[in-house]
């Protein structure tokens, strides 16, 4: 469905990405780990064509963005969705027009015919009672979920999740991993998450690559991130998985 | 150096930017409903302002003259004069200026804002051009609307200009506007109205300009409203004498 080949960038003379390559199968959610710094909101801005490689291909549905115009690059971007990293919702529309913006201005519909999907949806997403409020007037888990709905509402049929639950309480983040996971199973579609919540990522993920040092590894099933003797995967997840160890060590003396 | 190649930088950014729009207004990629809500916007952030501004130039300007001509036995010359000046000067220019200083802040500073915040990422991202949703808008309502602003502000500086006459030297309204038929014509309207038009545009479209380019946080955001409010500023005055000499 989406494939990284050979992708080599920089900005000025700060090399990101050196080689990247790996893919994303169809119907999957694959889970783009790494450290902070290491390109994984890169990752994601090359999948949408927001950005473009110096080197290297990244093919989406068939097509290669890299090469693609801004006209013909807007028509491929209506297959996809992006939930920002800082949600980017537009702060002088409401919730309903944030989450309404893609039928009214790209499928150019009225606003009446509209209004009635973008309230189901809010309702789905537990944000009924929000529909008139501005961004800046909600919680950073109300936030989120407006972002995912505004992705939602025109069903793409690729998701891409910049740390979705960065940033949220413990509560939250488990609240909005499920409904990841419960819309990629509704909506079937292929979705990439950028996180570095293990946990989240060892739930709901189906396939994960790590991204250091400007390539990438493919780790393969999230188990792998506690078994895998790669020293890539060991070097990144060795504190978390010394965090299980313990913690299940402490399980069994207490049973 | 770096004066320069920043300064050929934001003239060339400027220049695409003016020919993207100006092609997306010609294939007719205008949205109503953006356009009316950009030119109410505009029209009541500016209007008040311009109209004061104005109204104490055009009273200044007749405070200056007024006895000054009367002395001669020219009294009646001074509606005439001032309007003659200020159709081909003050109006667009003043009304110019409180544009930069209002709305351009205002545009600079919205889409600068988006700009950091990722929002314009999250415009692209949902299949839409920000110059579409931005900035076709605001340009076309800067062009329409500035004409609007110059004949409130025009009227202002008219009756102020009259008041101060009345109270100076005694002039009736008709002897104050007794001169306009022979010292105005219908090209110092032009002229007006062309250079408000020139001048809407391009306050318009450097303050989007600076928004776009707009990096580095809230702090960058603040200067980018600060360069596009002095650009404007520059250029009202550059275009002014231009437009001048060219229309003679
Ligand atoms: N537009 C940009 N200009 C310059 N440097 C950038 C830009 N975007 C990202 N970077 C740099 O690229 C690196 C990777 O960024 P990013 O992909 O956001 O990392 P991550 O999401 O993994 O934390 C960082 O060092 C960042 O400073
Ligand atoms: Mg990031």
């Amino acid at each position: 469905m989406i494939s990284f080949e050979g992708v080599q960038l920089s900005f000025g003379s700060h090399q990101v990405l050196r080689d990247v390559s790996f893919s994303v199968t169809s119907g999957q959610m694959t889970a783009v780990l790494g450290p902070s710094g290491s390109g994984k909101s890169t990752i994601l801005r090359l999948i949408m064509g927001l950005i473009r490689p110096q080197q290297g291909r990244v093919i989406v549905d068939g097509e290669d963005v890299t090469k693609m115009s801004e006209r013909r690059l807007q028509r491929s971007r209506r297959k996809m969705g992006m939930v920002f990293q800082h949600n980017a919702l537009f702060d002088g529309l409401n919730v309903a027009e944030n989450v309404g913006f893609y039928p009214t201005y790209v499928e150019k519909r009225p606003w009446k015919q509209v209004l009635p999907e973008v309230e189901e949806l809010l309702e789905d997403l537990g944000l009924a009672d929000s529909a008139q409020k501005l961004p800046g007037e909600l919680s950073g888990g109300m936030r989120r979920r407006v972002a995912l709905a505004r992705s939602l509402i025109y069903r793409p049929k690729i998701l891409l999740y910049d740390e979705p639950t960065t940033g949220l309480d413990p509560y939250m983040t488990e609240v909005v991993a499920e409904l990841i996971a419960e819309m990629n199973e509704k909506y079937a579609v292929t979705g990439v998450m950028v996180s570095h919540d293990l946990p989240t990522v060892y739930d709901i993920a189906d396939h994960v690559v790590l991204i250091a040092e400007g390539q990438a590894t493919v780790v393969g099933h999230p188990s792998e991130l506690l078994r895998s003797e790669k020293p890539e995967v060991i070097g990144f997840a060795s504190s978390w998985r010394r965090h299980i160890i313990e913690y299940s060590g402490e399980m069994s003396k207490e049973e | 150096m770096r004066v320069i190649t920043s300064a050929l930088e934001t003239i060339g950014g400027i220049t695409i930017l003016s020919g993207r729009v100006a092609r997306m207004m010609l294939r007719g990629g205008i949205n109503l409903r953006l356009l009316l809500e950009q030119m109410v916007l505009l029209g009541v952030n500016s209007i008040p302002i311009a109209v004061i501004v104005l109204s104490f130039a055009g009273a200044v300007f007749t405070f200056v003259l007024a006895e000054e001509l009367a002395s001669r036995g020219a009294g009646s010359l001074v509606g005439g004069l001032q309007l003659l000046v200020f159709l081909q000067e003050m109006i667009p220019v003043f009304s110019g200026i409180v544009m930069a200083g209002k709305i351009g802040a205002a545009i600079t500073s919205e889409i600068g804002t988006m700009k950091i915040s990722e929002q314009l990422d999250a415009l692209r991202a949902l299949s839409t051009d920000p110059d579409w949703y931005l900035t076709v808008p605001r340009v076309l309502a800067g062009i329409i609307m500035m004409p609007v602003v110059a004949v409130f502000a025009g009227y202002g500086s008219w009756f102020a200009g009259y008041a101060m006459a009345h109270n100076q030297i005694g002039l009736r309204y008709s002897q104050f506007a007794s001169a306009v038929d022979s010292l105005v014509s219908m090209h110092d309207f032009r002229m007006c109205f062309v250079k408000c038009m020139i001048f809407g545009a391009t306050i318009v479209l450097v303050s989007c300009h600076s928004g776009y380019v707009a990096q580095g946080g809230a702090a960058g955001v603040g200067k980018a409203v600060t360069n596009g409010v002095v650009l404007n500023i520059v250029l009202i005055f550059l275009l002014d004498l231009l437009v001048t000499m060219v229309m003679g």
